[in-house]
């Protein structure tokens, strides 16, 4: 009988245990100082990108990849496993390969639906910080539209994944921009199925949601003036009404980008008499505004949170990002995780949406903070002469990730810079 | 045949499949063995049959079916030439990418199998004439419904069983011991519990170290 109560007594601690871990709670006890503590903060964002097969989902991560591999425009860089980097050099080499007109790398096949996990990192004198994650799933677009292979496991781990997104991307085939303005009717028949299965799938999400229109080159004949040429895209899509629901519902609350980008960059292809895209024997791929999409995931989560709060909290959190700068790296991380328990602190993970959740709430908080303090332009002393080892080198990891938070702002704002159009809807 | 017309184990017959996408139409099944389209098990092959890097190599997976039936898929990859259509020029998706076929034959019992490269060709021959159709009417095709054909390739029984009950022993092992484990810890067992009949330890299993349960 006493086993029998035993037995009880320990389900019961160790379900209690298990939800307790489930739940999310941001306290997980003070990691040690140094090491340990920097790399329990960094937090991974997950990013969906929805697109019709051909639409340019594939390329786009190519030469995301290409751009972003070197720290060459901005303080950070992408890192990757040895057997995704070589498969992402080996579409953008046969992409960017000219001799070989015709040569695209082949549609996805469901069974190679696959995560990239990309580490951010940032180099210190010597050292190198990996300061966050962020995980894009690759996948057939068939997924989305082929109703015949409705009881497809990667289906249900497609929309799993979509449903825990912080960021969803839309992603707009401008080839059917261009087939529909050449007056082929397949090209507007297409940009509607595009919008009719995206949108049901964004207009629900709490997260982020922009949308990318790929092949930004084929649309250059549009007009002189990049800026009127987005204009006109947008309003081809705020045509279509289940789009300028989305644009109206979201708008008010959180950021809805239009981001145009060309995974080839202007005069590399052209599309032929049969309406195949095809290379331009004596061009060089340079894309275009393919690094905007995911540098902005995380500046956007962060505004679309506070922009959801009333003034009141904002107000407090700006002066807790004020406080925060000036103390000691420990004392940092040990204040980000108390306010997680506090009215404010609470209020931000709740506008941060459930998916956030995922993203330990004290890492998620110094993340934010820094963020904050950064955009007031509040500048920060050092670590101090005293301080140990194990204090420098966090506050030198909180420098690098607050150069990297600035760096990946700066990139949607010089594109809204440019082309204002981007900001659905136009301010 | 058994209840649910599947072949005897002993059966040494091949499914051809082929896994493949057309001018417009994107990726589908359109060719599977007839008793796994019965059930719907046929989506095991698009989610788990992963195209090859190498032209017509074959590669063999063993896989479950979503109903828990074990099989064992003899897969190959193949970028569609002019020659395979009886054109002039390679053929090309409506984006200007090449098409390939993701095609082979299913074991519908777990073996090990050494594939023979007749059977992949007779695999293929079957699938080119199943693309062709499929290609004249992209919209209307449904996924066609595979005949056995005999195969050359060698099969062997897989044996797994016995590593799945080693698996499943080793398990128990952990469980109990984390269960007098916790036990101990709740403080429940303090005094010499009256004698019972003594546990069944597997064989195999390794006995805890001193000071556990
Ligand atoms: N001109 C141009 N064509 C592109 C671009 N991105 C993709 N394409 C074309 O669109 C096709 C499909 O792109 P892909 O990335 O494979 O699409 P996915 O099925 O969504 O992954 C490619 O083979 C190219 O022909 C681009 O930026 N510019």
């Amino acid at each position: 009988m006493d086993i029998v109560l035993g037995i009880f007594v320990l389900a019961g601690i160790v379900a209690a245990v298990m939800a307790f871990l489930d739940s999310g709670l941001p306290w997980r006890g003070g990691p040690p100082p140094g090491e340990a503590g920097i790399r329990a903060a960094v937090p991974t964002f997950r990013v969906v990108a929805l697109g019709l097969p051909g639409s340019g989902k594939t390329l786009l991560l190519a030469s995301m990849y290409n751009e972003l591999q070197t720290p060459s425009r901005q303080s950070y860089y992408l890192s990757a496993a040895e057997g995704d980097v070589a498969r992402l050099t080996g579409w953008f080499a046969q992409m960017a390969d000219t001799t070989r007109a015709d040569q695209w790398p082949r549609g996805t096949f469901t069974s190679e639906t696959r995560h990239f996990s990309f580490g951010v990192r940032a180099r210190a004198g010597d050292t190198v910080h990996e300061v966050l994650r962020l995980d894009l799933l690759e996948y057939a677009g068939e997924l989305l539209t082929d109703a015949a292979e409705t009881d497809s496991g990667r289906r249900t781990e497609l929309f799993d994944q979509v449903r825990s997104a912080h960021a969803l991307l839309g992603i707009i085939d401008g080839g059917r921009i261009r087939q529909h303005l050449d007056g082929d009717p397949q090209g507007w028949t297409e940009l509607h199925r595009t919008l009719n299965i995206l949108v049901p799938h964004l207009i629900g999400a709490s997260c982020p949601v922009s949308f990318v229109v790929t092949k930004w080159d084929l649309l250059a004949h549009l007009h002189q003036d990049e800026n009127t040429r987005l204009a006109l895209v947008r309003d081809l899509l705020m045509s279509n009404e289940h789009f300028r629901t989305l644009v109206r519902l979201h708008s008010d609350r959180r950021v809805v980008r239009l981001i145009p980008v060309s995974a080839v960059g202007p005069g590399f292809a052209s599309v032929d008499a049969s309406g195949h895209v095809v290379k331009n024997r004596s061009a060089q791929a340079r894309p275009a505004y393919v690094d905007v999409p995911l540098s902005a995931v995380v500046p956007d989560l962060f505004d679309q949170a506070e922009m959801g709060l009333d003034a009141t909290l904002r107000a407090a959190l700006r002066e807790e990002a004020r406080h925060h700068l000036w103390r000691a790296p420990l004392e940092r991380l040990r204040t980000a995780a108390m306010l997680t328990f506090q009215t404010s602190g609470r209020a931000l993970l709740h506008a941060l949406g459930s998916p956030a959740a995922a993203v330990a709430g004290d890492v998620l908080m110094g993340m934010f903070l820094d963020s904050r303090a950064m955009i007031a332009g509040l500048g920060r002393p050092g670590a101090g002469a005293q301080a140990g080892e194990a204090e420098r080198r966090i506050d030198e990891f909180v420098r690098v990730r607050r150069q990297v938070l600035q760096d990946m702002r700066a990139k949607p704002a010089m594109l809204e810079g440019r082309l204002p159009s981007s900001r659905l809807p136009e301010r | 045949m058994d209840a649910h017309g599947w072949p005897k184990t002993t059966d040494v017959h091949g499914w051809p499949f082929l896994i493949a996408r057309g001018h417009r139409a994107g990726y589908r099944t359109l060719l599977a063995p007839a008793p796994l389209l019965a059930v719907g098990d046929h989506t095991v092959l698009a989610d788990h049959v992963e195209p090859g890097a190498v032209p017509d190599r074959p590669g063999v997976i063993a896989l479950t079916t979503p109903s828990g039936r074990p099989i064992s898929v003899v897969h190959a990859t193949r970028q569609v030439s002019a020659a395979d259509l009886g054109q002039a020029d390679a053929p090309r998706d409506e984006h200007g990418r090449p098409l390939h076929l993701l095609y082979g034959f299913v074991c519908l019992h777990a073996r090990t199998v050494t594939p023979d490269e007749a059977d992949l060709r007779t695999a293929l021959t079957t699938a080119l004439t199943v693309y062709r159709t499929f290609l004249a009417n992209e919209n209307g095709f449904a996924t066609e419904a595979a005949k056995p054909f005999p195969l050359r390739s060698t099969l062997e029984p897989a044996a797994p069983e016995r590593h799945r009950a080693v698996a499943r022993i080793a398990v128990a092992a952990v469980v109990l011991a984390v269960l007098l484990a916790g036990l101990r810890w709740v403080g429940v067992p303090d005094e010499p519990s009256p004698p019972g009949p003594a546990p069944t330890v597997p064989a195999d299993t390794k006995p805890c170290p001193p000071g556990w349960g």
